[in-house]
């Protein structure tokens, strides 16, 4: 088995698609953090809000599952806009340990809320790409799973041009390198916070619409999420969103090869170990913290 | 200030006092998940309970007297269920109980019913080890109903012969562990094992699992997990396009994992199961029919477990025709009890040998196969 | 009255209450709350007095309960030298997982101590010839201490008592002394510390191993009194509600994390009686308490913290 080259194949194009998976998940809380230099504990449960908004569209509204998920973003970013309002603007001089237990009393209720709203049943979303499943010699590359790169690549380079390219980006670059400094220009604070916060949860939407029809859905589903998005936002670099992006790829990689060649544990604690390894050696990351794009 | 701190101090303890239990009511209490990860079970625990219970008391209760079911949560984590039995112990005084569904939660509880000299009547955890400590020599009130894995291993190995590459996959848990270990021990000696992954309970990406299953290029699939794993689990089997049946303990009766059976792409594929919802019998029927009525769906083993649990306890008050807890233990190692799946009668280590379905997948259904004595 | 006197004969009352009362329901939340005020302040030392956001309690609380009852089955260890090792385990554990967390950001921190502690978790569910895995450990059997075994719901009560008791005398001990100084120094202003010539490094892997033998020491007295344990005790949800007592309790300060920890052990309990909904009850004053009364249950009692400012971002 270990010298089967369709094997090693397969789990080279299952590393990438896993990977990638785990960048775009990664990337609403890279950018949280690298703008507002806050950690948002309810990153997972927002990923799991939108798998769950999701599922009423299709569902009770009917809706088809491109519609569904475009209105599911666009919910999801103005969830993530009150969250910022709430939860991170009264706390900006507080000390940072506010917007944690904050964010993590949202996650709480999120989680309960679902489960009281939805029931404890796992289920199930439909996606268009589900059962397309493409053969390349003998590897086999998986058509939702497809989607979720293709999503990833949308995602960044739509974040990236936004950055660099729109007022709104260049305020918040703006913030990450220096509040005060933004005070003393002009640049309206809150507003930005509110703006990533949006945007961070946004992005945590669009990895929920992605990822969530491939399993199935279930209230605890954000709590994984989050553990792995930190992660890949810790190995990449704080708030680094390129440096999340190739560690995402990257652990995903790794994951599936010592799955796929040792066990399912090794598997399980490759992210940790990693983890922890990458701060013993080069505490900043592989790229260093900032908003480089 | 320190008045609101009397006052608050004062409303805790005396909140935690609880009041007097209602003296009429006869009262069974349940340790299940009602959160956490095997939610849905609780939620079907208490369901099947509920129902039992107004059956009982709309037949005029037990000895005259109305029967209560009270739910505590143990998130199936071993401390909690302890707290739970506590509070179902000393705060609503309850008469008997019933749980938990994981087997280390139910470890745990052993000891507590034993001290507070209550029967417990286990129905869904699965682990040998419950009865080798229950009955003669070890805990005289833990009763269990249903089969206990080493009996269900023995089946499943019986089953396996002609299998020549066996590939098992199971959850990491002392439930998926310990029923692979048990089949081992048992299996036929031409089946070969060519591989063998754990995945954490809560796992959903399958993707690693099933690369290295179908790289190893087994007859068939040993399947150690519970109803949530197996629905991601076959639906990404599909995908991959692997036809080998799944074998072993495969929730294949479970309606959650009802559509993916109904793609036909899993015929072939069996499970040795102590219930199946759909098992045509009257008194199944008897059963599932008002409790698909009252909650649109069938009933999973756990509520089953549960149902004919509060029966057997309500059997054995009756018998013994008082609610002391000695005279109801004494009744209880007595039972002969005709249950939907067979006579239940508890043996010296107060376990039921009962009867298992095997249950096969053919023309993309369920069908029950035969139903099989236990040993 | 002076209110510190009525606050201490209304505590005097509340302590001797369960006993009397004997429900052993009470009792047995009487004696998880001593557990609780060990881990809260456990996490008061790091957070509290340093200023480290930790979630490495359940690491150090978990690395104590094995301990104790990988000792009490496998070799029949079952008096204080158990507890003394099980809070020893506990600061070897701090010291390793100190070293590569405390030299990084206050974020990466975080992230750091809470991966340890699922690393840990990994590593109990896997050893199986060490932890049986999955299973857990059970039949763990009562200590005996001084000659004594410790048994029955009063007996318990009155240990918990005494080890929280002790935990709090030491950190007030602590605290109080120059290494106190120093920890508080190190939260409110890490560069002037340096200046003043506190080594912050070392200073911060103290408190940290001390956090760790009071986590460890109430994961034995934990193993001992359920009699049972699995790899869950390395759960997140106990640093869930150790952060809850010790920031609402009031951190930093020598009493608030016990209020935090009474109330908070006392609370879930009650909201048992709405099983389904308790969760999201706790969430919702979670969040509410945080936006609307952030410093705590102490400053409620009155209380002040050892240092002025909030720590810093």
């Amino acid at each position: 088995m270990l010298t089967d080259p369709v094997f090693l194949a397969q789990l080279a194009a299952n590393g990438v698609a896993v990977g990638l998976g785990y960048a775009l998940a990664a990337l609403g809380l890279a950018l949280v953090f690298g703008i507002l230099g806050q950690v948002n504990f309810a990153h997972g449960e927002l990923y799991m809000l939108a798998a769950f908004v999701l599922l009423w569209a299709t569902q009770r509204l009917g809706l088809p599952y491109g519609a569904a998920a475009a209105l599911t973003v666009a919910l999801m970013a103005g969830a993530g806009a009150a969250l910022a309002q709430a939860v991170i603007i009264p706390n900006l001089d507080r000390g940072f340990e506010s917007v944690i237990l904050g964010t993590l009393a949202v996650a709480v209720i999120l989680q309960n809320a679902v489960r009281l709203a939805f029931g404890a049943t796992p289920l199930d979303i439909a996606a268009p790409l589900e059962g397309v499943t493409v053969d390349v010699g003998g590897v086999l590359l998986f058509g939702q799973r497809l989607a979720v790169c293709a999503a990833f690549v949308a995602a960044y380079t739509g974040l990236a041009a936004f950055l660099r390219f729109t007022a709104a980006g260049r305020a918040m670059r703006a913030m990450s390198q220096s509040r005060d400094a933004c005070v003393m220009v002009g640049i309206d604070v809150r507003r930005v916070t509110r703006w990533t916060g949006a945007l961070g949860a946004a992005l945590a939407g669009l990895a929920g619409v992605v990822i969530a029809p491939l399993f199935d859905l279930y209230p605890n589903m954000g709590t994984e999420v989050v553990f792995k998005s930190f992660a890949v936002v810790i190995i990449g670099g704080m708030g680094n969103l390129a440096g999340s992006a190739f560690a995402g790829l990257a652990l995903g990689l790794a994951e599936s090869f010592a799955g796929g060649l040792g066990s399912a544990v090794l598997r399980d604690g490759i992210a940790f170990t990693v983890m922890i390894a990458m701060l013993l050696v080069r505490p900043q990351g592989l790229f260093g913290r900032s908003v480089r794009v | 200030m320190t008045l609101r701190i009397r006052t608050l101090l004062v409303v805790l303890l005396a909140a935690s006092c609880g009041l007097p239990a209602a003296a009429q009511e006869i009262k069974i209490g349940l340790a299940g998940p009602m959160t956490g990860p095997l939610a849905f079970l609780g939620q079907h625990m208490k369901w099947a309970g509920d129902l039992a219970v107004d059956e009982i008391n709309q037949k005029g209760g037990v000895l005259g007297r109305k029967l209560a079911f009270l739910v505590q949560d143990s998130a199936c984590r071993p401390a909690d269920a302890v707290a739970a039995a506590e509070r179902l112990l000393s705060q609503d005084k309850v008469d008997a109980m019933l749980g938990d569904v994981c087997s280390g939660a139910t470890i745990a509880l052993m000891p507590v019913l034993e001290k507070a000299q209550r029967p417990l009547i286990v129905t869904v955890s699965t682990h040998p080890d419950i009865t080798l400590r229950a009955g003669a020599g070890g805990n005289k009130w833990v009763f269990r109903t249903v089969p206990d894995d080493a009996m269900i291993a023995a089946v499943v190995a019986k089953q396996l012969k002609g299998v020549k590459n066996l590939a098992i996959v199971a959850e990491d848990t002392d439930y998926g562990r310990g029923a692979v270990k048990l089949l081992k021990e048992r299996l036929p000696a031409d089946v070969k094992i060519v591989s063998e992954d754990y995945f954490k309970q809560t796992e959903t990406d399958f993707l690693p699992v099933l690369t290295r299953i179908r790289a190893s290029k087994p007859d068939a699939v040993g399947t150690y997990v519970l109803d949530q794993a197996a629905l991601n689990l076959m639906k990404q089997y599909l995908q991959f396009g692997m036809a080998m049946p799944l074998v072993g303990r495969p929730p294949l009766g479970s309606g959650v994992v009802a559509p993916v059976v109904a793609s036909g792409k899993f015929d072939g594929s069996w499970t040795v199961y102590p219930y199946y919802d759909k098992y045509a019998s009257p008194q199944n029927e008897a059963f599932t029919k008002p409790f698909i009525e009252r909650h649109k769906q069938g009933p999973h083993y756990a509520a089953y477990g549960v149902y004919e649990g509060i029966k057997v306890l309500a059997d054995a008050i009756g018998r013994a025709g008082t609610t002391d807890p000695n005279a109801v233990r004494d009744a209880l190692e007595k039972t002969n009890y005709a249950g939907i799946l067979g006579p239940i009668r508890f043996n010296a280590n107060n376990q039921t040998i009962a009867n298992l379905m095997l249950l096969q997948i053919e023309k993309s259904a369920v069908v029950v196969k035969e139903l099989v004595p236990a040993q | 009255m002076s209110r510190t006197r009525a606050i201490a004969v209304v505590a005097a009352l509340a302590l001797a209450l369960p006993p009397v009362l004997g429900s052993p329901y009470v009792l047995h939340i009487a004696i998880m709350t001593g557990f609780y005020v060990i881990l809260a302040q456990s996490l008061n030392l790091v957070l509290g007095y340093g200023g480290l956001l930790s979630l490495a309690t359940p690491a150090f609380f978990g690395v104590g309960a094995y301990a104790a009852a990988i000792l009490a089955l496998r070799f029949g260890w079952d008096g204080a030298a158990t507890l003394g090792l099980a809070a020893l385990a506990g600061v070897a554990t701090g010291i390793a997982i100190g070293f590569p967390s405390l030299r990084v950001s206050r974020h990466s921190f975080v992230i750091v101590t809470l991966s340890a502690t699922l690393l840990l978790q990994l590593v109990a569910n896997n050893w199986e010839d060490l932890t049986r895995g999955s299973l857990g450990l059970a039949n763990i059997p009562a200590p005996r201490l001084f000659g004594l075994t410790v048994e029955g719901r009063t007996g318990w009560y009155l240990l918990s008592l005494a080890a929280a008791g002790a935990v709090v005398l030491v950190t007030h001990r602590v605290v109080g002394s120059r290494f106190g100084r120093a920890i508080v120094a190190t939260r409110e202003n890490e560069q002037l510390a340096l200046a003043a010539g506190i080594d912050v490094f070392r200073t911060r892997l103290f408190a940290f191993s001390l956090s760790g033998a009071f986590a460890g020491l109430a994961g034995a007295l934990y193993a001992y009194f359920i009699t049972y344990i699995d790899p869950g005790v390395f759960g997140f949800s106990v640093s869930e509600a150790l952060l809850i007592m010790v920031i609402l309790g009031g951190s930093g300060t020598l009493w608030g994390p016990v209020a935090g920890a009474v109330v908070f052990t006392a609370l879930p309990e009650l909201l048992r009686i709405a099983p389904e909904v308790r969760s999201l009850l706790y969430g919702i004053i979670l969040l509410l308490i945080v936006l609307y009364r952030p410093a705590g249950l102490a400053t409620w009692l009155g209380r002040h913290r050892t240092a002025a400012a909030a720590p810093s971002a």
